[in-house]
């Protein structure tokens, strides 16, 4: 069996799913501090291209509700000042198990391709 | 959530949207936004989200240019690093400043009220019930 390039299902546009968005914000961080511009070309870099500034906005103002960024205003000789987003202990904590979260599920992803394209050599479940 | 009580509401969407728009103006993306900004912004309704842009205006904050706001002076001037901060005490049901039995704690319209009480008896420190300051005249 081959897989078509084109999906027949009108919600999919072929881009990831917006739900990785927040893992993605996550794993940016852990190069450090970031602001929102900075994070929507990073993520959309992850496929994520539908996700525009303004969910970037929200998800980001979730999070440091959520405590897990700590946000500043960073001050410009140049410009306005811009909110830098940083992980806390705890948003560290996260993105390393949204790591492990994604390396699993890659896992369960390469396995369910490998059971459709080659059906003999798909293996058991991994666990 | 937005707070229920119309003046925690408008302190709600005042710090709401000054954010919204210093976080912008910060991202390099200038001063004006509309109401159809704030929706995607905010998911406030663009029909609500006007109204608290004129309310803004007639405050000082922005100002308006046909569809679009901007911020004005004072409305810049209120974006300094703290702003959001400031104010999150104000929007939150309880205020912080009395003990866990007070009535405030019950919403944000008795936190509103609490709030109201204190700034006019400031002097006065067991936070008695709306109402109770009327039940104890009657008892001189």
């Amino acid at each position: 069996m081959t897989l078509a390039t084109s999906t027949p299902d009108p919600a999919f546009d072929g881009s990831l799913p917006r739900s990785f968005l927040r893992p993605a914000l996550h794993i940016a961080l852990l190069d450090g501090p970031s602001h929102g511009y900075e994070l929507l070309e990073y993520v959309q870099c992850f496929g994520l291209t539908s996700v525009d500034l303004a969910g970037i906005y929200r998800t980001l103002r979730q999070m440091d509700h959520d405590r897990v960024v700590a946000s500043t205003w960073e001050a410009s000789d140049s410009g306005p000042s811009r909110r830098v987003y940083t992980l806390t202990d705890i948003g560290t904590d996260a993105a390393e198990s949204y790591l492990v979260a994604l390396a699993k599920s890659r896992s369960h992803l390469d396995h369910l391709l490998a059971s459709v394209l080659n059906p003999a050599g798909a293996g058991p479940v991994p666990r | 959530m937005a707070p229920k009580s119309p003046a925690l509401a408008a302190l709600y969407w005042r710090s709401e949207i000054l954010q919204v728009m210093y976080w912008l103006r910060g991202e390099g993306f200038g001063d004006m936004v509309d109401a159809g900004l704030l929706e995607r912004f905010l998911g406030v309704d663009a029909a609500i989200g006007v109204s608290y842009l004129e309310r803004l205006v007639m405050e000082g904050y922005l100002v308006a240019d046909g569809p679009f706001f901007a911020l004005s002076d004072r409305g810049r001037a209120e974006g300094a690093a703290e702003f959001a901060s400031s104010f999150s005490e104000l929007m939150r049901p309880t205020h912080g400043e009395c003990d866990a039995d007070c009535w405030c704690h019950q919403s944000a319209e008795e936190a509103d009220a609490c709030a109201a009480s204190r700034r006019t008896h400031e002097h006065e420190h067991d936070h008695p019930a709306p109402g109770a300051d009327d039940r104890l005249d009657d008892l001189e």
